[in-house]
């Protein structure tokens, strides 16, 4: 147990124990006699240890820590990649459904975001988990079309698919995918969408900066809380009134 | 009343003493005992505050003496508690 007494007397700020060591640990010896005198040691070392920090010394330490475990924490997460392809409208002209097409194309594109289209999708990307046993669940169904997102940009003509996959290679695969079955799925309407020039699959790393920008934030949420504690403390430590002028001495 | 702050103060109130009679006292007047850490807390405290001050030793068990601004501060508290003593045994006598 006296090792534990020395360790836990290592807790408190060497200021203190300047001032005070030597009659402490005077005490010390008269008075331990349990594991919950170690505990308490332990913990008025630690109370002391934040009362002898200074404000800047505390914001840096808390925004560091924050920093280390908001960093470590966004490290853990999985890469995010996003895939974008651009398929551009074509409308015959003389045709009066033509004139309707946006309401034309947005039907098909549900369409082809149905069970019926995304199945063989899934399958064939083995998007279930289980490539030897292709069971689709209205579920995973459901989550695919969370991750696919069909946005017409009427200002350029085009309609934008884009996915967010986990995986660089297999986002790619299933765009490109996505991209031909909307493409044939308008090929015999009167408006088409067509994979042109400026329709090729683009990837980005949506989540590159993660533990830059967790990090930073961590290093500024620490800081700030920091500063905001260091001047609670200072408030917390009047707990009584000071002393009044009239009372007798 | 368990604050280790105002269990110095009375403890102080009739000598000085040093940590481990403050304990012993502490132990018999209020059936609390304080831990080393708790007890060195509130003493680096209330020196900080100047409500109690050290008083020169040849021993390595330093001695604190409660200074007029501490015991000015400690009858403040008990006519406090005094009141709200008073108060609750008045009630309990009507309820």
């Amino acid at each position: 147990m006296r090792a534990w007494v020395r360790l836990a007397v290592r807790l408190y700020p060497p200021a203190w124990r300047t001032r005070y060591g030597e009659e402490f640990e005077a005490l010390l010896e008269d008075r331990v006699r349990s594991w919950e005198d170690v505990a308490d040691i332990a913990l008025g070392g630690i109370c002391m240890r934040i009362r002898y920090t200074s404000v800047p010394a505390m914001a840096a330490l808390l925004g560091v820590s924050a920093a280390v475990a908001a960093g470590a924490a966004a490290a853990q997460q999985p890469d995010r990649f996003e895939w974008t392809a651009l398929l551009e409208v074509h409308a015959d002209e003389a045709s009066d459904d033509a004139r309707e097409h946006p309401q034309l194309l947005l039907d098909t594109l549900r369409s082809g975001l149905s069970a019926g289209s995304l199945t063989p999708l899934v399958v064939r990307y083995g998007l279930h988990g289980s490539p030897g046993i292709p069971q689709v669940s209205e579920e995973l169904l459901r989550q695919v079309r969370g991750h696919v997102r069909v946005q017409p940009v009427l200002s350029e003509g085009v309609f934008r698919i884009s996915l967010v996959d986990t995986d660089a290679q297999s986002g790619r695969r299933i765009t490109e995918h996505l991209t031909r079955e909307l493409t044939r799925a308008t090929q015999a309407l009167p408006v088409r969408l067509h994979a042109g020039q400026g329709a090729s699959v683009e990837g980005r790393h949506q989540n590159a900066n993660r533990v830059s920008t967790a990090g930073a934030l961590g290093l500024g949420g620490g800081a700030l809380v920091g500063v905001l504690f260091g001047f609670a403390r200072r408030r917390l430590r009047r707990t009584w009134p000071e002393p009044s002028s009239t009372s007798n001495g | 009343v368990a604050d280790p702050t105002l269990l110095v103060l009375a403890s102080l109130a009739d000598g000085d003493k040093h940590g481990y009679a403050m304990t012993a006292d502490i132990e018999a007047f209020a059936g609390l005992r304080l831990g080393p850490g708790t007890l060195y807390g509130a003493i680096t405290r209330l020196e900080e505050k100047g409500w109690i001050r050290p008083v020169d030793s040849e021993d390595r068990r330093r001695p604190y003496r409660l200074t007029a601004d501490g015991r000015r501060q400690l009858q403040d508290q008990v006519d406090s508690l005094n009141h709200v003593v008073r108060t609750a045994m008045r009630r309990l006598k009507n309820a």
